[in-house]
């Protein structure tokens, strides 16, 4: 097997210069195959975005949608008011966001995005380069293979992406092979194609550039230390998105690990493209929307919020294969939730993960930022020959080498878990498994940030109807008394002081009660705050852990929607059911 | 309530689910193999057109009924850019069955096999039921790898259990290569079990294409 370099390499410009052409002969020439034009019924099944549907779209409009374009007619314009005064210093700060929230109305999206992310200004400062780039892909891209079969499947139920080699497929496959001359360290990495694809939908290809490196290296998103090879930006998303959730979802990050459910599993394509293809495509342009505003604090929430709002139901799935499935298909499919009323949780959640200094992920590392400047041509002899021939590595690299114990070690965490908790099965929400995840997290230094080991709670959280703002009570916030640097979360104390039995379990008290000693103090306040406006249910501590982080609804407004999540909550989740019922 | 757990997966298996056997398999292969129009044609009967890359791992469910049992696959379809392999090499050690999709119209996808099949074995258990897919078999014009290629390699890899041209496209030899895969899962299970059993087969060797429990056809 062992074939000629020279004629490997020979062979692989030969592909790249032929890939190039097909671009540039576009959908009128011979040899496509009929595969790769699929044929849709176009124009019974394209929505307002765009997407060609399997089936026909109802030919009446709803009221609701007439209502909709109807708001959506006013929305425009105010928009272009605030576009054609966008520096106006005068405009209240809050309105830009405010009008965000609600949605950029899809006609005038693409000059929101464009100035939202500065693109006039960074064009000026660049002209020629796309040009440039461009030239350069055509002869050196090593990429050209991978991103011509990814083109050749992005959005491909899109009009604008539906015909092989058509005006936007060639725009898609031009800003790709370019941006991997453009920034050489990162070169392309799959999903690239879908978070440029998006930005193709509202911009022309040059514009889509400038913004696809907005992206990468602008300091608000740095999306290039989650594509770059080793991922060193995912690790450190994963670990802030397991630390919210420990404080905040904890019964459901519990249920996760029971079933070996790592949160790598669902959160990493919401991470990479921005929820595209994980939710609904009208919601994920919402996120966009917002997410082009603010940055990666948003990805953060996002992430949240879906688990929030779905808790229940996840905690209703009771094996891995249903829960991935609910949130890999189920809410594609269908969210469940209104886009309003999505991007609305969202708001409140970011306000309250910016409260509790959650926010935002730690600072990034070194290796997620380009180390040598952009836009240089590299030294053709020094370029990668297997990357060049399409040959695949066998060893790791550095930054390889490190994600992949990161994330073999989240796999093994789960696991080593559900072998220490087979015999807590009878218990649903033990806290057990969540010690023994813990103290492996800690002990791996997985968990080193103390926020995930403070004992600071929310508590009695409020949804108001109008705003829908989740309110945390802070009189309630419990203060740790122990000594700083204990590391031992409250949970475990609580068993003595509701005297939840467990004798019909196998739980095993004696792992435990050593642990719960050093929170003796914990549980006089940890209890009274929450017995106002809970009942004690016949689940065990980490429910009643879980009072204080769920978010008590009052009883006038939004019942509509969660009392969805009261009824047919059956009973299994007895400890929010519990919650829900109980009107302030 | 007791719950029940595979020995191999560590899955929980909860007594009121309807199945006899669970098994994990892992789709792994170049990018742009069609792995995940594999998965989409063997599990919705569906030739996926529209569908982007493979971002991380995906995850998908089929139960099939092999001789009156029924038997649950756990596909895991992973992406298959080089980059993504330090996430989803750890996805490979505890697999069962492992199914390497290369591309007949495209050689490298062929040549890197020898790289995967080396991840393979450094990173899953030494019992993993390993087969080989030659995907798109309806593009015949653009053959460049021949059948009798990947069964030489098959000859020469001993961890391979058989090769198989399939067309996710045109729904040729895809439920075969998972059925014959799952067959062979279940057998070795039960035989891990009955010591004795004569349809023992050793671990690492593979078994004639022939004798696959069902349909599939490989002229």
């Amino acid at each position: 097997m062992e074939e000629d370099k020279e004629a490997l390499l020979a062979r692989a410009a030969e592909e790249r210069k032929r890939l190039f052409e097909r671009y540039d002969l576009g959908p009128e020439q011979s040899g496509i195959d009929p595969w790769e034009n699929p044929q849709f019924e176009v124009y019974h099944c394209t929505d307002k975005y765009g997407f060609i549907h399997d089936t026909r779209l109802p030919s009446n409009r709803t009221a609701e949608e007439e209502r909709m374009t109807r708001i959506e007619l006013e929305r425009d314009k105010k928009w272009m008011k605030m576009l054609n005064h966008w520096n106006d210093p005068k405009r209240p700060n809050d309105k830009l966001r405010k009008r965000v929230f609600k949605g950029i109305p899809n006609k005038v999206r693409w000059l929101a995005w464009k100035k939202l992310l500065n693109l006039e200004d960074t064009m000026d400062k660049n002209k020629g380069v796309y040009d440039r780039m461009l030239e350069w892909a055509r002869k050196y891209s090593t990429e050209a293979r991978q991103i011509d079969s990814d083109v050749n499947r992005q959005f491909r139920e899109h009009t604008m992406y539906r015909q092989r080699y058509g005006i936007k497929q060639k725009s898609l496959f031009n800003i790709l092979n370019a941006y991997s001359v453009y920034n050489p360290e990162l070169g392309y990495c799959q999903g690239m194609s879908g978070v440029a694809g998006v930005l193709l939908l509202y911009m022309d290809e040059e514009e889509a550039f400038w913004a696809l490196n907005t992206l990468m290296i602008d300091k608000k998103f740095e999306m290039h230390g989650l594509f770059v090879e080793g991922f060193p930006k995912l690790t450190r998303l994963l670990e802030h998105h397991d630390r919210i959730c420990a404080k905040l979802l904890r019964k459901l990050q519990q249920h996760f690990l029971k079933h070996n459910v790592d949160s790598i599993l669902y959160s990493l394509k919401w991470f990479f493209v921005i929820f595209v293809e994980r939710v609904p495509f009208s919601l994920s342009l919402r996120i966009w929307d917002i997410y082009l505003m603010d940055g990666e604090s948003v990805v953060v929430a996002m992430a949240f919020t879906i688990l929030w709002l779905h808790r229940n139901e996840l905690l209703r799935c009771k094996d891995m294969d249903t829960i991935i499935e609910y949130l890999q298909v189920k809410l594609y499919k269908d969210f469940g939730y209104s886009d309003d009323f999505v991007t609305e949780t969202l708001d409140s959640t970011m306000r309250n993960l910016r409260r509790h200094k959650l926010h935002l992920p730690p600072a990034p590392k070194k290796n997620e930022k380009p180390l040598r400047p952009l836009g240089q041509l590299i030294n053709e002899h020094k370029m990668d020959f297997n990357k060049t021939v399409g040959h695949r590595r066998i060893d790791f690299s550095e930054n390889e080498r490190e994600s992949f114990e990161l994330v073999k070690t989240r796999q093994e965490t789960p696991a080593i878990d559900v072998q220490s908790t087979v015999s807590c099965e009878t218990s649903e929400y033990t806290t057990g498994d969540a010690y023994s995840m813990k103290t492996y997290q800690s002990f791996t230094s997985l968990a080193t940030s103390p926020a995930i080991s403070t004992n600071s709670l929310y508590s009695n959280g409020v949804l108001k109807n109008q705003s829908f703002e989740i309110q945390y009570n802070e009189d309630d916030e419990y203060k740790n008394d122990n000594a700083a640097g204990n590391k031992e979360s409250p949970r475990h104390l609580t068993p003595t002081k509701f005297n939840i039995s467990h004798s019909h379990t196998n739980y095993n008290h004696d792992n435990h009660n050593n642990h719960n000693l050093n929170n003796a103090s914990f549980s006089a306040s940890s209890t009274s705050s929450s017995q106002n406006n809970t009942t004690t249910s016949s689940h065990n501590d980490s429910s009643n852990f879980k009072y204080k982080n769920v978010i008590v609804i009052k009883s006038n407004g939004d019942s509509e929607i969660y009392s969805n999540h009261t009824n047919d909550n059956g009973d299994e989740s007895e400890s929010e059911k519990s919650i829900e019922n109980t009107r302030l | 309530m007791t719950t029940t757990r595979n020995p191999q997966t560590l899955m929980a298996i909860s007594p009121e689910e309807n199945f006899d056997f669970l098994f994990k398999i892992v789709l792994i292969g170049d990018a742009g193999t069609g792995k995940t129009c594999v998965v989409s044609r063997f599990k919705n009967g569906k030739y996926e057109e529209s569908h982007g890359s493979t971002i991380g791992v995906d995850f998908s469910l089929k139960t099939v009924n092999i001789e009156g049992k029924q038997v649950k696959l756990q596909i895991w379809d992973t992406a298959g850019q080089e980059r993504f392999r330090t996430i989803t090499q750890s996805y490979y050690r505890s697999a069962n069955g492992v199914i390497i999709v290369y591309d007949i119209a495209k050689r490298q996808t062929f040549t890197n096999l020898q790289k995967w099949i080396d991840e393979v074995r450094r990173y899953t258990g030494s019992n993993v039921l390993l087969i080989l897919v030659g995907n798109k078999c309806d593009l015949e014009s653009e053959r460049e790898v021949e059948f009798s290629e990947a069964e030489a390699m098959c000859q020469f890899v001993p961890e391979i259990l058989f090769v198989m041209e399939t067309s996710a496209k045109e729904n040729k030899n895809i439920e075969d290569a998972f059925v014959c895969l799952a067959a062979e899962l279940m057998k070795r299970h039960v035989g891990n079990n009955v010591q004795n059993d004569e349809n023992l087969v050793n671990l690492g060797q593979g078994k004639p294409v022939s004798s696959c429990s069902s349909s599939c056809n490989l002229t």
